[in-house]
């Protein structure tokens, strides 16, 4: 717990670091990256606010001494103007070409030396250009005489004020590597950034033509084009079209447009979507560029501009929500990709305000936020990334899961079909049995009664009475092997009991009926019944016909060590030299007994018989006894009743 | 006939076939404190036969030209009290256990021996009932299961003890090797099984004496 929250905070403080840690590894890059030979810098200047278009027309007085780099403060019309005067002095110029470097004159500029124009930054005429990138203007090294010389500097701002930055004048070999780097660090890296945006704009617009419900990356395709379009506008020095404040407000058009769609790409990759506050948003944002777009034209080149003071606070609101979209979506749980997306986000605006310090003169350094797209994009490449895999688990996950549950639905409908067919099956055999003893009832055993009523109560048909009679107890008996028991073996002997006691109560014979609790015999049908009852039965007839005694003793019990039911007919009769012991009625008996997966043993008794029949407590009757389909039950019964 | 004809007990029986009926007739006279008061062949007759009293009813279930139940309930609105017995074949069948729980105390084989069928009846009338090694299972299976016919009629449950006379009936224990088997009289055991028949038909019987009063029997 301790370690996890020390992990997290460790993980904050790396993320809230990461935009310092960025810049300050590009400032130590910078350090020893080649610059300016520090005998080649201009270091301070004359100064004079005026609109000459030439050298020659400056005044004599007026001017002001500076430091440089130093920016004109101009409070009468736009676009200014202003010139610079720098002498320098020169021992041996030598015949190598010579050259000015300017690090970044941000206004249009036209040089001089010793008063013959070497360049400009582009004609002076509107639109003015607007140099961010470095210029190098080269001048013959016969245009510089020995001792001092004069450079001088017009620099036409539309808008802003004039200004002299880093500037150097020196031998062109010896400026080129400052300047060859600057450019390449100031031009190219944004080309190749804006040219990176630019594609993965397309990447991510295909994806969101191709997914229009994820309109999440339709509006990061947006923000990315408009990234690279506020790239590109900044490159352009002079304006193709309209007014270079126009121009200017473009860019920050541009920027909006990525402010706008950061906050509703969030909202809706957070799954944090506020509708109303999203179209509140876009509302602000049409209005403000409406603002932007008309300012140029009410009001001209005066400044500062009235456009800004609305746009400023508008993506400042922007920037605000999208950042408590992601509070919001911390607040439920930090999930990686979120943090990535925060961290990403957190840096683009650490850079930004360092970058719009930088441009508005209030520090000198170099520009960054360009540096900082390779890292935006390598962390929503990383947030995309942990979404893809984890839309792929979760895919997988579903299938899993799903397949899961089809099995379980097949298993549980299989369950199903068994159990209905199973009912179904007691069903039929439920109704099979009732006709069958209904029948019986009505048919058979009614004639029977009938037949033995009449036999009764005539003297001359006295013999037929007692085959009668035995004709309806085996009628009972198959009646009763009908009867469902649940595997209740007790319940079996039990209703054997009354059936046999009046032929028992007429020979005069005692019966011992001991029966213990059994254990249930699980499907113990009709024909396992009908087997058990006819080997008890034979035995207690047996003893009955042939042994000549005086009681019996039948007695059921669980006979743990042999894990069987034990069922014993016991006779106090002559014993097991009976002639007829051996016969007929004996094997029959012991194929029940094998049948019921049991076996039978006959004992000679101290005196008397004993007949044991021994069953397996638990499947095994079933197992070994019916492996036939239970409507085939009926079938067996009626077939063994008939041997029988 | 005997000397005392009031002592005996008056028998009315209700049984469709002649042969069966008039040996049932000859069994029941032959038991000294039995006789038949009445014996019928349908179930219209059995019930007009009802306006006199008689001590014990025999009724076959399957009549020409009804059910034995029917003439059960007839019986128990007139009489709500009167012992009834049912005379079947086999005595497990269905049709027995239904006429149980129509009121029925108990039942007779149609083949016993005068001996058995009178002990029967003479049990009946101390207030016992015969219960064989089926009927006790059934009952068994009814108060413990659900599958009540009567859903609306109260339910009663059995005591531990009547269980337990139950179990040892489905074994085919005897009414003295379960009173012995248990430590009680046999006379105990008997109204043991008399209350769990009761208990069996307590629906039908409320339900009889339900409709007796609507009909005005009882305030006469």
């Amino acid at each position: 717990m301790a370690r996890s929250s020390g992990n997290r905070i460790l993980l904050w403080l790396t993320a809230l670091a990461l935009p310092f840690l960025l810049i300050a590894m590009l400032e130590l890059g910078l350090r020893n990256a080649p610059g300016v030979p520090p005998q080649f810098q201009l270091r301070e200047a004359d100064f004079i606010e005026s609109h000459v278009e030439t050298p020659r027309e400056l005044p004599a007085t007026g001017w002001q001494h500076t430091q440089l780099p130093r920016v004109v403060p101009v409070a009468g019309t736009r676009p200014s103007s202003a010139w610079f005067r720098v002498p320098f002095t020169v021992r041996d110029a030598g015949d190598e070409p010579w050259a000015v470097y300017l690090q970044r004159p941000y206004s249009n500029v036209v040089l001089y030396i010793n008063g013959a124009k070497i360049g400009d930054g582009g004609a002076m005429t509107r639109p003015y250009p607007m140099h961010r990138a470095p210029l190098l203007v080269g001048f013959p090294a016969k245009l510089l005489r020995p001792g001092t010389n004069l450079f001088e500097l017009r620099s036409v701002h539309a808008y802003q004020s004039p200004r002299l930055g880093v500037a150097a004048i020196g031998p062109r070999a010896q400026l080129l590597p400052a300047h060859e780097f600057t450019r390449g660090f100031a031009v190219t890296t944004k080309q190749v950034s804006a040219i990176v945006l630019a594609v993965l704009a397309t990447l991510f617009g295909a994806l969101w033509w191709l997914r229009r419900q994820d309109a999440a990356y339709g509006w990061f395709s947006l923000g990315l084009f408009s990234w690279a379009a506020h790239i590109q506008i900044m490159l352009v020095p002079r304006p193709p079209f309209g007014s270079e404040v126009l121009w200017q407000h473009l860019q920050g058009i541009a920027i909006g447009v990525f402010a706008l769609t950061s906050a509703l790409f969030v909202n809706r990759y957070t799954g944090l979507r506020q509708p109303r506050i999203e179209r509140v948003l876009i509302a602000l944002w049409a209005a403000g560029a409406a603002v932007l777009l008309v300012d140029p034209i009410l009001l001209g080149y005066r400044f500062p501009r009235f456009g800004y003071l609305v746009w400023i606070p508008m993506l400042t609101l922007i920037s605000a929500y999208t950042v408590f979209t992601l509070l919001r979506s911390l607040a439920r749980g930090l999930t990686a990709e979120v943090a990535v997306l925060g961290a990403a986000g957190w840096l683009v605006l650490v850079v930004s305000v360092r970058d719009t310090v930088i441009e508005l003169d209030w520090l000198e350094g170099r520009l960054f936020l360009a540096y900082t797209v390779g890292f935006v994009l390598c962390g929503v490449a990383a947030a995309l990334l942990l979404r893809f895999a984890r839309a792929f688990h979760a895919a997988e996950r579903a299938r899993d899961e799903l397949d899961e549950r089809v099995r379980q639905k097949t298993a549980e409908l299989e369950l199903n079909l068994v159990r209905v067919k199973d009912l179904e099956r007691e069903r039929a055999l439920n109704s099979e049995r009732e006709r069958i003893l209904q029948d019986m009832h009505d048919g058979l055993g009614g004639h029977l009664v009938q037949a033995l009523a009449i036999a009764t109560s005539r003297e001359t048909l006295k013999p037929v009475e007692e085959p009668l009679r035995a004709c309806l107890d085996e009628l009972r008996l198959m009646v009763d092997s009908l009867e469902p028991v649940n595997g209740d073996l007790a319940s079996v002997l039990g209703s054997l009991r009354p059936r046999i006691s009046r032929r028992l109560a007429l020979a005069g014979v005692v019966i011992r009926w001991q029966i213990d609790d059994l254990p249930l015999v699980p499907d113990l049908g009709p024909r396992q019944v009908l087997d058990v009852t006819r080997v008890v039965q034979e035995a207690i007839t047996n003893a009955l016909k042939h042994s000549a005694c005086r009681s019996i003793t039948v007695r059921a019990r669980l006979v743990q060590a042999s894990d069987g039911i034990e069922i014993m007919v016991e006779d106090d009769g002559r014993g097991l030299d009976a002639p007829a012991a051996g016969g007929h009625g004996l094997a029959s008996m012991r194929r029940r007994a094998a049948s019921l997966g049991g076996s039978l043993e006959i004992l000679a008794a101290a005196p008397g018989t004993r007949v044991m029949l021994w069953l397996p407590a638990g499947r095994a009757v079933n197992k070994n006894a019916d492996a036939g389909q239970a409507p085939d039950r009926v079938g067996h019964t009626a077939a063994a009743g008939e041997h029988g | 006939m005997d000397a005392t004809p009031a002592a005996k007990l008056n028998v009315f029986l209700v049984e469709d076939d002649a042969a069966t009926r008039d040996s049932l007739r000859a069994r029941i006279e032959a038991h000294p404190r039995l006789r038949v008061g009445a014996a019928h062949g349908t179930a219209a007759e059995g019930i007009a036969a009802l306006a006199a009293r008689p001590d014990v009813l025999l009724v076959d279930l399957g009549l020409p030209d009804g059910n034995g139940i029917d003439v059960i309930r007839a019986a128990l609105r007139r009489y709500a009290d009167l012992p009834i017995m049912v005379i079947t074949v086999f005595g497990n069948e269905k049709r027995v256990i239904a006429a149980i729980q129509a009121g029925a105390s108990g039942y007779l084989l149609k083949d016993d021996p005068t001996h058995e069928l009178g002990a029967a009846i003479e049990l009946l009338m101390e207030g016992g009932s015969p219960i064989s090694p089926a009927i006790a299972r059934h009952l068994i299976r009814h108060f413990q299961e659900h599958g009540d016919p009567q859903p609306a009629a109260p339910r009663e449950t059995l005591t531990a003890r009547e269980l337990e006379v139950l179990a040892l009936a489905t074994k085919g224990f005897s009414y003295s090797e379960i009173a012995q088997l248990l430590g009680l009289s046999t006379n105990t055991v008997a109204s043991y099984t008399k209350h769990i028949y009761e208990k069996l038909a307590v629906g039908s019987r409320s339900e009889a004496i339900y409709e007796a009063s609507r009909l005005g029997l009882l305030e006469r």
